[in-house]
This record gives C-alpha cells, structure tokens and sequence, in this order.
C-alpha cells in the first residue's frame, strides 16, 4: 500500500512539473518528424514503421533527456530534501526508485502519446494488433533506451559539476546511438549490447536494424540478452548515481 | 563596467570553454589534415562543429538559471533583467567569438563542412546567437534549469536535424531563425522586467 501511494505522490510530483511536460512534446513532434522524413522509414502505415518511430523517438528524446535529469539524484541531496525522506520509514532505494519512476513517466508519456495516436490512426485501417505493438515498443525499446540516457546523466551529474555533466551526458548518448563506421572508435551498435533497441526490434518485430548488424540478422535470443544487458546498465547506472550522490555535501 | 567584471569573474570558466573547444577541434582537424584524406575528415568535422553549439546551449541554460537569490537582486537598484542579460550577454559574446574563430580556422585549413565561402560564416555565428537567444526566453519563462537544458537541446535538434539539412541557402537558412530567436529574446526582455513575476515566480518553486 505505502509503494502504491508512493507512486501516486510521485506522480503528482512529476505532473507538477508542467512545463518538463510542455518541453517534451515539440521535441517529442521533431523526432517523430525526423522518423517520417527518414529515407530508411518503412512508412507509418505498418508495424515496421510503428517499430521504426520508437526507435527514432528512443534516439533523438532521449539526447534531451541526457541534457535534463542530471540533478536527477542530487537536486534532493542539495536542498536538503533527502534529511526528511531519510526520516520515512521507507527504505531509501524505494524513494530514489520512485524519483526515477516520475522522471520516467515524463519522458515516456509524450512519445507514448504520439505513437498511440499512429497506432489508433492504424488500427482504424484494419490492423487490429497496432496498439499492443505500441505499448510493447514504447516497454522494451523507448523506456530502456530513456531511461541509460537519464541513468547517464545522473551518474555524471552525481560526479561532476552540473554543467559537464550535462555536456558529456548528451556526448556519451550521442556515442551511444550515432557511431558512423568512419570514426576510428570501438562501439557497441551492430552488436547484440546496442542500446538503441536495434537487436530487439530486429528479434522480435522483425524490422530492418539502424545499423547492420556485425554477425549476420538479429534473432529472438539477441532481442532477450539486449533486453536483459540493458536492465543491467540502467540498474548499474542508478545505484552508481545514486552512491555518488551520497557523497555530495549539502548546501547550508 | 565594474558590474560586467563581477558577473565574468564569476563565469570566467564557462567563458574559457568554447575557447577550449575551439582550439581542440582545431588541433584535430590540423593532426588528421595530414593523416586522412578529406572524405573521411568531412564527417568527422560535421560532428565535431555541432560540439560546440550543444555545449553552448548547455551553458546558456545553466547560465541563466538556478541563482538563488532573485528578490535580493531585485531589491537592489541593479534589479534581475540587468543581471540576467549581463549574464546571457557574456556567455553569448564569449561563444559567438569562438564560433568565428573555429569557422576561420577551419576554412583556412579548407575543412569546414558544406563551405561556400566567407558566407559561411554564419551558420556557426548563427547557430550560436538564436540557441542562446531562444535558451533565455525559456529561462525567463520557466526559471527551471532541466527545462532549459531540455528545451536547448530541442532547439539544437531542430536546426541540425530538421532545418539546415532542408534549407541549404546559407543566408535564408540563418536569417529566418535569427529573426525569430530576436523577437523571442524581445520578449523574454520585456517579461523579465516584470519583477513581481520573477519573485513569485521564485517563491513558487
């Protein structure tokens, strides 16, 4: 019952923040442009093209959301609020998953919108499993992909000043999900760790990946070590953050 | 001008950033000039000049917000606006300097991407004066640091994703943004001058 009314009060907290909220929706409309003007987009008007949107809306939002949560665990710690959680008789790993919970629920909610609306536009051209494959998209290939960017930008603003943070925050996502094969760096795209949902996308919707994978076609087992080595990251990301801020001392 | 000095002294960091960047993109573009030929260098410069525009983005929102003491500034003779714009004024000077000085180093060396010449100049000026422009009208209007750094990155998605790889023409693809990146600073001019908005605007957060 306590986790249950936890996250209703995160939840108004976070639809507090309304203009997060505003902020998100034109960036969410760019990528979904960008995702329709796109010389690989299958269309709008199939699974594929719903698949492809999601992982378009997971790389481009989630560069912003790099940029924005990196007080995401510290914003507490600074003004003190974390004194009066500590007196809570929850647990406080309960209360900063809760924090992230929120945090989640704004960046997923405006690509969630849109991608809802492409399937409903579906649905009503007969293709009645438009909106599961939505809901499914935005649970395994959107909210992993938010949720390393936000995991990054929490750990670095745990660690580093508020302003690098941010900055090397949006470079190491921008790493993550453009790598060109002309930059002499290792990368993990092409390979079943991308986390950019290409090995879920092509295992199990069987979409054509961003990047051509390195040993031959994505299958469902790739899509599942994706899924499982992404939840690793986001865990490892948090609790490294949330460690990290522990150390941060308060401002008086 | 003394109060200009106070507000550099305490930005002297982010002011010597673009200046960092600019001369590390330099260095790189002068060792690989050598070493790779210019259709692999093309891409790698493409990258590395949108560096500095997400980096000045970022410092235009951290910037602008998070002071906490915007009645103590209002109290004060100097008031908010004076203070907020000194802040963007520096932060943006600082930027736009660098951003020439990357396009003539890089044009010199003939490496910057999509060159037509000295015009050309405007696309990295440009970029810089409508995000910082746009980034403090949010500021105003919002007073929250995620926001901004939220919104400045949309700005930045939208003129590297979607406006300049559609509008090529050097001077329409900066001028009509810049337009509309002045009108918007404007406003967010006459709505920070409102000094009871920014002290209730403050004690809502």
């Amino acid at each position: 019952m306590r986790i249950l009314s936890l996250i209703r009060i995160t939840l108004l907290m976070s639809y507090r923040r309304k203009a997060l909220w505003i902020a998100s929706i034109p960036l969410a409309l760019f990528a979904l442009f960008l995702a329709y003007a796109s010389p690989m987009s299958p269309g709008l008007n199939t699974i594929q093209g719903l698949v492809f949107t999601g992982q378009v809306l997971a790389i481009f939002t989630a560069l912003a959301y790099a940029a924005s949560f990196s007080d995401l665990m510290t914003a507490g710690r600074r003004t003190g609020m974390d004194e009066l959680e500590s007196t809570s008789p929850l647990p406080m790993a309960v209360i900063r998953s809760a924090h992230v919970l929120g945090a989640w629920v704004i960046c997923i909610s405006s690509s969630l919108l849109f991608l809802v609306l492409i399937a409903v536009y579906q649905t009503f051209h007969g293709n009645g499993k438009a909106i599961l494959v939505a809901l499914a998209v935005a649970l395994v290939i959107l909210s992993p992909s938010m949720l390393i960017a936000m995991g990054i930008s929490a750990l670095l603003g745990a660690l580093l000043p508020t302003i690098v943070a941010r900055i090397l925050a949006v470079l190491a996502w921008a790493w993550l999900a453009f790598y060109t094969p002309l930059l002499p760096l290792p990368t993990l795209n092409g390979g079943p760790l991308a986390v950019i949902g290409d090995p879920i996308a092509q295992g199990w919707f069987h979409t054509n990946p961003m990047y051509v994978p390195a040993n031959g076609p994505f299958t469902v087992q790739s899509g599942v070590i994706s899924l499982l080595w992404q939840v690793c990251i986001i865990f490892l990301l948090f609790t490294g953050a949330n460690i990290a801020s522990n150390h941060i001392k308060a401002r008086v | 001008m003394a109060f200009v000095g106070i507000q550099l002294k305490r930005l002297y960091r982010l002011v010597l950033l673009p200046f960092i960047l600019t001369a590390g993109i330099l260095l790189a573009g002068f060792i690989l000039e050598g070493s790779w030929s210019p259709g692999r260098i093309r891409p790698v410069m493409m990258v590395l000049t949108q560096v500095p525009v997400i980096a000045a983005a970022l410092c235009a929102a951290f910037v602008l917000n998070g002071d906490p003491i915007i009645e103590l500034a209002e109290s004060t003779p100097t008031g908010w606006r004076k203070v907020q714009v000194t802040r963007l004024l520096i932060i943006t000077g600082a930027n736009l300097t660098a951003a020439g000085l990357l396009f003539i180093g890089l044009h010199v060396m003939q490496l910057w991407p999509r060159d037509m010449g000295w015009v050309s100049i405007i696309t990295p000026v440009g970029s810089m004066f409508i995000v910082n422009c746009l980034v403090f009208l949010i500021a105003v209007l919002t007073l929250s640091m995620p926001t901004s750094s939220l919104a400045s990155i949309t700005i930045w998605l939208f003129l590297c994703f979607i406006w300049d790889p559609y509008i090529t023409d050097p001077v329409r693809q900066r001028l009509i943004p810049l337009f509309v990146a002045a009108a918007g600073a404007i406003f967010g001019w006459n709505m920070c001058g409102d000094a009871e908005r920014n002290v209730v605007k403050v004690a809502a957060l």
